[in-house]
Order: C-alpha cells, then structure tokens, then sequence
C-alpha cells in the first residue's frame, strides 16, 4: 500500500487519527520495565472507558452513531486511529468540523473524512 | 430533550496540554506544523 488514500468530500466515516493511546503501546523502556504493574484487567478498563467516553460525547454532540472501530495494531500510520461511522452524512461533515477544533488528553484532535464504509473490508490493496 | 447516556464525567475530552488552555486547538496545530511546537513525549 503506497499509503497515498484518496481523501473523499463527502463520507458517513470520519477517523481521528492517533487518539487511543493503549497505555501498553505508548512504550516507554527497551526493557518493557514500564509495563510492570499494568494487568490485562487494567488495559481492559482503560480501553472500556476511553471507548465510551468517545462514543457518548461524539453522539450526543454530532449524531446516530452505526459503529465504532478503535485500531489497536501497531502500524504506524494506523495505531490509535478510532474510526467512527455517522448514519447521516451531514453529521461526519459537522463531526471533523468541530473535532478539528477540540483538545482531548492533552492534546489537539486531529479529524478528517474517511473513505472506509465496511470496516470487515477495510484492507488496503 | 434526550437523557444523557454518560454514566461518569469524561476524562478525556477538552482537557489542553498543560500551558496551551489559552490557544485553540486550530491554533496550537498551526504552531505545530510550523516547528514552533516540538512533538508531544507520549504521556
């Protein structure tokens, strides 16, 4: 994958690029020493909490939310990115607006459209 | 009006980095890609 998307105009998906930080990822120590003390129990809890926290504020805020995809993996133009797929189109256009302009953690969001509409097919070819 | 499903406070949304509460996120992000800002250290 040349990684060189096209950026649609118009979409039902938006992705917030690097919003997740899995506190197992954000390594901190080549010897992985950071990760003492982190169960599994506790990065689900996070996780739990980063994921509602997300989609009770996006849908009250910009509207209908059909799904919501937080990516886990490792690749650097992938990790942290939550995907989240609007039921109207004019509420993804008013989400990246707005999101654009919000802080979260600490940090600027960064909000664009996404051409990804069936998350079991978003594969790059 | 629709009840609000949040079952606790957010600990997340529109919190600023620590000294930037005065800019815009729009702002902070320009300042950013200009080299004025240097790359957070992930907390």
């Amino acid at each position: 994958c040349s990684r060189i998307h096209n950026k649609p105009t118009f979409s039902q998906t938006i992705v917030l690029i690097n919003i997740y930080q899995n506190p197992q990822n954000s390594a901190q120590t080549a010897d992985g020493s950071h990760l003492a003390g982190i169960s599994e129990v506790e990065v689900q809890q996070h996780y739990d909490d980063f994921f509602e926290d997300v989609f009770v504020d996006v849908e009250e805020k910009y509207g209908e939310i059909e799904e919501m995809n937080v990516c886990d993996n490792l690749g650097d133009h992938l990790v942290g990115n939550v995907y989240v797929k609007f039921r109207k189109e004019e509420d993804a256009e008013k989400a990246v607006a707005d999101l654009n302009n919000r802080w979260f953690n600490g940090r600027p969001i960064y909000a664009e459209l996404s051409p990804v509409t069936d998350f079991r097919e978003a594969c790059c070819r | 009006p629709r009840k609000s499903r949040r079952r606790k406070p957010t600990m997340y949304w529109d919190i600023p980095p620590p000294g930037f509460a005065h800019i815009t996120p729009l702002q902070y992000k320009a300042m950013h890609a200009a080299g004025q800002i240097p790359a957070q250290v992930v907390a």
